[in-house]
């Protein structure tokens, strides 16, 4: 089991990186490096961030009885050292991107993490954006097959925490791309705006938390490409700056299509675990439809170009 | 209870840093439409294959975009630009705040509502009526237009 030193530790780095807000501000108003922050936007990503960490404080009860129930029936008895810790954070960032992935492709996933995608902006405070309904999905959940193969529930806590530390600061423009390898092998700011991305070619790809091999082991992969500059947030972006609305609008987007008439169940259960867009009248707006629809266009363009040429 | 009021502390201080460089960064006239032709451009940027006609608000926080296929709305959002085309049942009403204001309401609890504030009179009860016409008809969202 970890010592308590080391979750002390993770809580100073915590502030460490929630210090670098300001400085992106400040490096970012001398104009040498690009980096947008809007009051209004930000004042949101804090309520978030504050309401995620109350909701996380009144429900991970329920997450922590599942892992330690896991725990008490595991398989075998992983001590914490330098190798097993290496293995449970090489797991627990196969576990995000597996989650990150479902969050993405099914919509009562979707809800709860859509929060994180809905700001236009993207910088460190963004990172502050976090769902006030993570503990209600189910996917936490994904937690507990670590505890019952026998890692330690602190362990498995302490990979999860340094996991999402490293995430913070890929939430930045002022990055342009770090050393070939280093883009090769681990999540950095050019992949994570392509994930905050809403242009078609950039839509559900790089899930990666830490170590980007996943995106490149199961096809997600997508580089940021110059011609093409990330647009952020939604496919159908939010016009509020309300916590509530902005936490909740996915859940009224489902139970409003829930009470339509006349659907199939097959219909009721696409609205609910469905793509997110997805919709039983053909007008769809999920990632395949836009591509389709975007390579359409371009092909459209590009037949008209020939033409004039000719 | 040492840790909570250095969290405590350091949270506050750093709430404070934050808002107070968030005020001295603040340059709210980034985002305005200064011409027709900018606002359809914008809106294209969303619907890449509307063409048409567009009225601009006073402020040039937003613009009613006249398409082939029904009216469009542009509206400042943060620092960037939110674009929807107009039909009911989204478009759920349509009031006048002022003379020159109008509010539009939508059966969207992710953008509940835009404002809009229109250099005269005419301007705004001519885009009311427009407006009001579509709310009453019914009309469902033109299919013929794709959101990028």
């Amino acid at each position: 089991m970890p010592d308590t030193a080391y979750f002390h530790a993770t809580d100073l780095v915590q502030l460490g990186l929630l210090l670098l807000i300001p400085l992106e501000i400040l490096v970012a108003s001398t104009a040498r490096v690009r980096a947008e922050y809007d009051l209004r936007d930000t004042l949101a990503n804090i309520a978030m961030s504050v309401g995620s960490i109350f909701f996380w404080g009144m429900y991970s009860g329920i997450f922590m009885t599942a892992v330690w129930f896991a725990y008490r029936h595991r398989l075998a008895d992983v001590p914490f050292n330098a190798w097993s810790f290496v293995i449970a954070f090489v797991l627990e960032d196969l576990r995000y991107y597996l989650w990150h992935r479902i969050s993405h492709r099914s919509r009562w996933f979707w809800a709860s993490h859509v929060i994180h995608h809905s700001s236009q902006h993207f910088n460190l405070s963004t990172n502050l954006r976090q769902s006030w309904t993570s503990q209600f999905s189910g996917l936490i959940l994904m937690n507990v097959p670590m505890a019952f193969i026998g890692f330690h529930p602190s362990t498995v806590a302490l990979a999860f925490t340094v996991n999402l530390l490293y995430q913070f600061w890929i939430h930045t423009e002022t990055i342009d791309k770090m050393p070939r390898w280093f883009e090769w092998l681990l999540n950095t700011p050019s992949h994570h705006r392509v994930h905050h991305a809403s242009n078609a070619r950039y839509l559900d790809a790089n899930y990666a938390g830490v170590f980007m091999i996943w995106d490149r082991l199961f096809g997600t992969f997508v580089p940021e490409q110059i011609e093409e500059p990330p647009r952020y947030g939604l496919v159908k972006n939010l016009g509020t700056v309300n916590p509530i609305r902005i936490a909740l609008h996915e859940y009224v987007g489902i139970a409003r299509d829930q009470a339509r008439r006349g659907l199939s169940l097959r219909q009721r259960l696409g609205y609910f675990f469905g793509p997110p867009g997805w919709r039983h009248d053909g007008r769809q707006t999920t990632t395949a439809s836009l591509r389709a629809a975007e390579a359409a266009r371009r092909e459209q363009s590009g037949g008209a170009r020939e033409m004039r040429h000719a | 209870m040492k840790e909570l009021l250095f969290s405590i502390g350091v949270n506050l201080v750093l709430g404070v840093l934050l808002f107070a460089l968030l005020l001295w960064k603040r340059r709210p006239d980034t985002v305005r439409l200064l011409s027709e032709t900018d606002a359809l451009a914008e809106f294209q940027r969303h619907y890449p294959e509307a063409t048409g006609t567009a009225t601009l608000s006073a402020d040039g926080l937003a613009a009613l975009i006249e398409t082939a296929s029904g009216p469009g709305l542009l509206v400042a959002h943060a620092r960037r630009w939110n674009a929807r085309m107009l039909a009911a049942p989204e478009l759920t009403a349509v009031s006048a705040r002022d003379e020159t204001s109008l509010e539009l309401r939508f059966a969207d609890f992710g953008w509940p509502r835009a404002r809009l504030r229109f250099a005269d009179r005419e301007t705004a009860s001519r885009c009311r009526a427009r407006l009001e016409t579509l709310v009453r008809s019914g009309t469902a969202a033109p299919a013929d237009l794709h959101h990028a």
